[in-house]
């Protein structure tokens, strides 16, 4: 993992001996006292006191801690002079500047060399506050004969706020030395003063995960990965609750987010989640008795329905940029009130989600979904594979799509209708959910190169369809918009052309299939499949 | 990282001061920034309150038996550091004199910082010689201090030709009037014509003040203890109109 868990001291000893102007902090205990060690510390050292400011620190990530997995944090400080953004990365300050307001998005950065440090990292995720500091920091400085600073000595009482409880918690009280460059013998006399006193501890520069722990969480506490740990032998009723419990509960854990329109990633991962579940349902087959998937499968289709117009406006919103760079130059700006037309478009369909997830259909689904999910199983279950060992049950289901795959993709030719490439599709994802279900099962190595060469083949076909859908839904906009007379000519012309470039990119993405197919259904790589999940007792010619 | 040199044939111009003031302004901003104090007489390294002293000297400097960043001072400044002047500056022409190709040389004495920060300031000595070549060659831009009388344009037009002499490829003139004294019927006449010879003439103006003077009571840039004095929103005034003229030229690169 990143630099949370790397020696503090040594990073500490190295700032030290480097020419470093990265803090250095201690922290200090409990029941410390602060006057007395003010005291001595004056005593030994020609320290100035300067006024006393109040810190709001606001450490903000993204819903799925991406600044986090990478090594990186960013907080925003609030105080009298103003707002300050803290790029940190293994621990030291790498970016800090003024800010006039914080950014929301990557694209409401101003420092050209920040955002494109991070555009690949966020996307399009926004930052969300994961934690929040109040911080009491009082400031000395060390001046030389020439009255300038060659060190400072800052002392902080941080308090971390809980928001869901509406509370706060006193973290210890830290002292932070900051370094003044070329002045290397200063800080190397205040560390060691500082390391030798009694109590104080040598502690990271980031205050995160202490602020985390306090309220009761941990970085990291959100991925949209599947990362469930299954055992070959158990029962497959009991492998699937636990599939399905982890599937439950990223649709909750996305639930709120997706209600505020926080971005448009909690929708998604929301979607993610329920065609996981309408998948393991429906792959599954025979662990858990027919009444329950009747029960629950067409409910988990209603929520998919109910989700798909606002994702699939939110897809045309993020791909907008692309859209209009797909343009002549001179008519790239024509192209704007479409954005303000699927804005509109979009935050009403959210609207209506939200509505929809605002019945008791819903509220239902997910309070008769949690109890099936968590009751205990019948030791003498009626389905007929619910005692069957995952692994057994895993390896039939994954080698019996993948032969199904084989055979849809080789039936298709050059002149072989959409559809045919639109089934397949769905063939690919089924697959795919089911290897990703049971990634425990495998040799990590070998099952994460076989999911690789899938989506080889899943973004060619996703890039066909998705175009062939964008085409046909802004074909139906511009008929919307010329009807109701809204835009301008120029608008429709430019959203002609796009039409024009979305078919021929499908086409180009259609003609590639073979290619990919080929890749796909190669020998090397059909023996690695069978190699994999073809069972003994259910070997088969693909 | 942009270099911009304050730079003045003429000594007594105001050429510390612009740049002491400006780096300031450009780490209030937010940008990392180093000033190179290459003045032997250390005006700006001593309103830095920084000792002019540079371990092994000019010469280990330019050779690079010292790494520059080694040499760096943290000012009192978030974001703003320096280079200090050393009394061994005074032999930096005879130093570059004796190196195979001075501007190279200089520009891999910078290298290992180059990332590091967003602007460097040179504060220059006033002449010419072998070390202006180099700076007007490496520069950006030539920050150019001039009081309105008719000395200061004579040395305004030597620049000039010295500049066009040596053919700068995107070098930025940005002369401005420094130490104006409206009483005076000479620099307003002279306010009021240059800016039609020279149309690269900045129009920001900074004027004859006491309290830019106390720099070296205070010993820190004017900015951080008068902000809002007249003379502070002159610097302001004159860095805004820079940070325009650098982003339009790189617009036009």
């Amino acid at each position: 993992m990143g630099w949370a868990n790397c020696s503090l001291f040594e990073m500490h000893i190295n700032r030290v001996s480097s020419v470093s102007t990265d803090p250095l902090n201690f922290e200090c205990p409990a029941d410390f006292e602060i006057e007395p060690f003010i005291k001595e510390l004056k005593k030994k050292f020609p320290l100035q006191e300067e006024s006393e400011t109040s810190i709001h620190r606001t450490y903000c990530d993204t819903f799925d801690w991406r600044l986090y997995a990478q090594g990186g944090t960013l907080d925003i400080e609030s105080s009298d002079s103003g707002l300050r953004l803290n790029w940190r990365q293994e621990g030291a300050i790498s970016d800090t500047r003024r800010i006039d307001r914080p950014p929301r998005f990557v694209w409401d950065f101003s420092a050209v060399a920040l955002r494109s440090r991070l555009e690949p990292v966020l996307e399009m995720r926004a930052l969300l506050p994961q934690a929040e500091i109040e911080c009491r920091c009082r400031r000395f400085k060390w001046l030389n004969r020439d009255r300038k600073t060659i060190l400072r000595l800052y002392i902080e009482r941080n308090r971390v706020l809980d928001p869901d409880k509406g509370q706060s918690y006193e973290l210890n009280s830290r002292i932070r030395v900051l370094p003044v460059k070329g002045y290397h013998k200063p800080v190397q006399r205040m560390a060691k003063a500082l390391a030798n006193h009694p109590g104080l501890t040598p502690a990271s520069e980031c205050q995160l995960s202490a602020a985390l722990s306090a309220i009761g969480r941990r970085p990291l506490d959100y991925s949209s990965k599947l990362a469930i740990r299954l055992e070959p032998q158990m029962r497959s009723d009991v492998a699937g609750q636990i599939i399905l419990r982890h599937l439950l509960a990223a649709l909750k854990a996305n639930e709120a987010g997706l209600r505020a329109d926080l971005d448009s990633e909690f929708l998604h991962d929301f979607r993610v989640a329920v065609r996981r579940t309408r998948s393991a349902l429906g792959q599954l087959k025979g662990i858990f008795p027919p009444e329950v998937v009747d029960r629950f499968a067409p409910r988990f289709a209603w929520l998919g329905r109910i989700t798909g117009p606002t994702r699939d406006l939110d897809v045309y919103l993020l791909n907008f940029d692309d859209y209009k760079a797909s343009l002549p130059v001179s008519i790239r700006d024509d192209l704007d009130p479409l954005y303000d037309f699927l804005k509109a478009r979009q935050k009403q369909a959210h609207q209506e989600m939200v509505k929809a997830l605002d019945s008791p259909d819903y509220r239902q689904l997910i309070d008769e979904w949690s109890d099936f999910l968590l009751a205990p199983l019948p030791e003498k279950p009626s389905a007929p594979n619910a005692l069957v060992p995952i692994q057994a049950l895993a390896d039939r289901r994954i080698w019996r799509i993948y032969l199904r795959i084989l055979k849809q993709g080789r039936a298709i030719g050059a002149g072989t209708p959409a559809e045919a490439l639109h089934e397949l599709r769905k063939q690919c994802k089924k697959l795919r959910y089911l290897m990703e279900f049971f990634q425990s099962l495998y040799p990590k190595d070998r099952i994460k190169r076989l999911i690789k060469i899938l989506k080889g083949l899943q973004d060619n076909l996703g890039d066909h369809q998705d175009l062939e859908v964008q085409e046909q839904t802004l074909k139906a906009f511009s008929r919307e918009m010329m009807e109701s007379r809204s835009v301008p000519s120029e608008t429709l012309l430019a959203m002609g052309l796009l039409v024009q470039d979305l078919d021929r990119r499908r086409r180009r993405a259609r003609g590639e299939f073979a290619d990919r197919f080929a890749d796909f259904a190669s020998a090397d790589h059909q023996a690695s499949f069978r190699a994999l999940f073809d069972s003994r007792q259910h070997r088969e010619e693909p | 990282m942009r270099i911009l040199a304050t730079y003045s044939i003429k000594g007594g111009v105001g050429k510390t001061a612009a740049a002491v003031n400006l780096a300031y302004l450009a780490a209030l901003d937010g940008a990392q920034t180093l000033v190179w104090d290459l003045d032997p007489q250390g005006a700006a390294s001593f309103y830095f309150r920084i000792k002019p002293k540079v371990k092994g000297g000019g010469r280990k400097l330019i050779h690079r038996d010292r790494p520059i960043d080694d040499l760096i001072k943290g000012t009192d400044y978030d974001r703003l550091d320096l280079l200090p002047s050393d009394f061994s500056f005074r032999h930096l022409d005879l130093v570059l004199d004796q190196t195979k190709k001075p501007t190279r040389q200089m520009l891999s004495v910078l290298k290992p910082v180059a990332d590091e920060y967003d602007y460097l300031f040179l504060d220059c000595p006033p002449n010419i010689s072998l070390l202006s070549e180099c700076v007007i060659e490496i520069a950006d831009a030539i920050v150019s201090p001039v009081i309105p009388t008719t000395l200061s344009i004579r040395t305004l037009d030597q620049l000039t030709r010295f500049i066009e002499k040596n053919d700068c490829g995107n070098l930025e003139m940005m002369p401005f009037f420094s130490m104006v004294d409206r009483r005076k019927n000479l620099h307003r006449e002279v306010i009021e014509t240059l800016p039609e010879h020279c149309p690269n003439l900045l129009s920001a103006l900074i004027p004859y003040a006491s309290d830019i003077e106390r720099m070296g009571i205070e010993r820190a840039p004017l900015c951080s203890y008068s902000g809002k004095s007249r003379s502070a929103k002159a610097y302001r005034l004159l860095w805004d109109e820079i940070k325009r003229r650098l982003n339009d030229s790189r617009a036009v690169c």
